[in-house]
């Protein structure tokens, strides 16, 4: 069983989008997954209610360690508590104020001995300023997920994006691939 | 490259190096998210080989906990294991496994 936790103290970074897209993106690969929602607002757990998640989306840690060989924690925004495990995975959006929260959270992470994976989401390569903040990031190891409408067509459909009825959405094959590359980090770091 | 947001990094990054040195969080006046600390013990089904009158006075009982929001059955018969216990004198520790 392979544990990561998605955190970042910082609200509406892509936590949940994340949390289950990569669930969904382990069960494409062959593995099975589930994915703790320790969020109040409930997103995760709100997708897996449409039913068409192949994966479980449960509220809490389980007394018995479970089955699936990739257990995803959607950590809730505003928690400053070192997440179990070694594995965070932290998204962040390139805004000046995302990354301070962003860094600041890194730092007392990677203080705690955590192994960090950094994925930048929702990047505008238009925006000068978000293109070259994501540049930086990339350069220093950071994985990356462009702002895409394929996530909100996959999110008012309650699906992830490696539900069929996105095959044939535009540049669904890269967005996947992102995720395939994200996983991979995760399972070897 | 945009040297603009590269200074700005760098000094947030600093800036965030010191802070997690220091143990200092960038709001501590604002209210901190808590979680419950307290856990459920892990409880499993065991059979008990009793009278029906007993169960069913058990189950009335249970019953009567639910309705004004007493304790739950597991409690109940908790309870009644320690009291028989500290009625023959057997040692029994609060708490553990």
């Amino acid at each position: 069983m392979e544990l990561i936790n998605v955190w970042n103290p910082k609200g509406g970074q892509g936590k949940s989008m994340i949390s289950i897209n990569l669930a969904a993106a382990a069960v494409h690969a062959g593995r099975t997954s589930v994915v703790i929602c320790q969020d109040p607002q409930g997103t995760s757990s709100m997708l897996h209610q449409g039913g068409n998640l192949p994966f479980r989306v449960i509220p809490d840690i389980p007394d018995n360690k479970p089955d699936e060989d990739l257990v995803i924690i959607d950590h809730q925004a505003s928690d400053w508590t070192m997440p179990p495990g070694e594995r965070i995975l932290m998204p962040v959006k390139p805004g000046r104020t995302q990354y301070n929260v962003y860094v600041t959270a890194k730092a007392l992470a990677e203080k705690s001995g955590k192994k960090i994976i950094t994925v930048i989401t929702d990047v505008h390569n238009h925006r000068a300023d978000e293109k070259s903040v994501a540049q930086i990031l990339v350069e220093n190891g950071a994985l990356r997920i462009p702002s895409s409408v394929v996530f909100s067509r996959a999110d008012a459909s309650l699906v992830t994006i490696f539900d069929a009825q996105l095959n044939t959405a535009y540049k669904i094959r890269e967005r996947r691939a992102e995720f395939l590359k994200i996983l991979d980090a995760i399972m070897m770091a | 490259m945009n040297n603009k947001s590269a200074n700005w990094m760098e000094s947030d990054n600093s800036k965030a190096v010191e802070q997690a040195g220091a143990g200092v969080m960038p709001n501590p006046e604002a209210p901190q998210l808590t979680r419950k600390k307290t856990r459920e013990p892990a409880r499993k089904t065991r059979g008990l080989y009793i009278q029906q009158r007993h169960f069913s006075a058990y189950a009335t009982l249970v019953s009567s906990e639910k309705i004004n929001g007493g304790k739950t059955s597991p409690e109940l018969i908790e309870q009644a294991i320690e009291l028989l216990l500290k009625e023959h004198k057997m040692p029994w520790k609060k708490n553990g496994n």
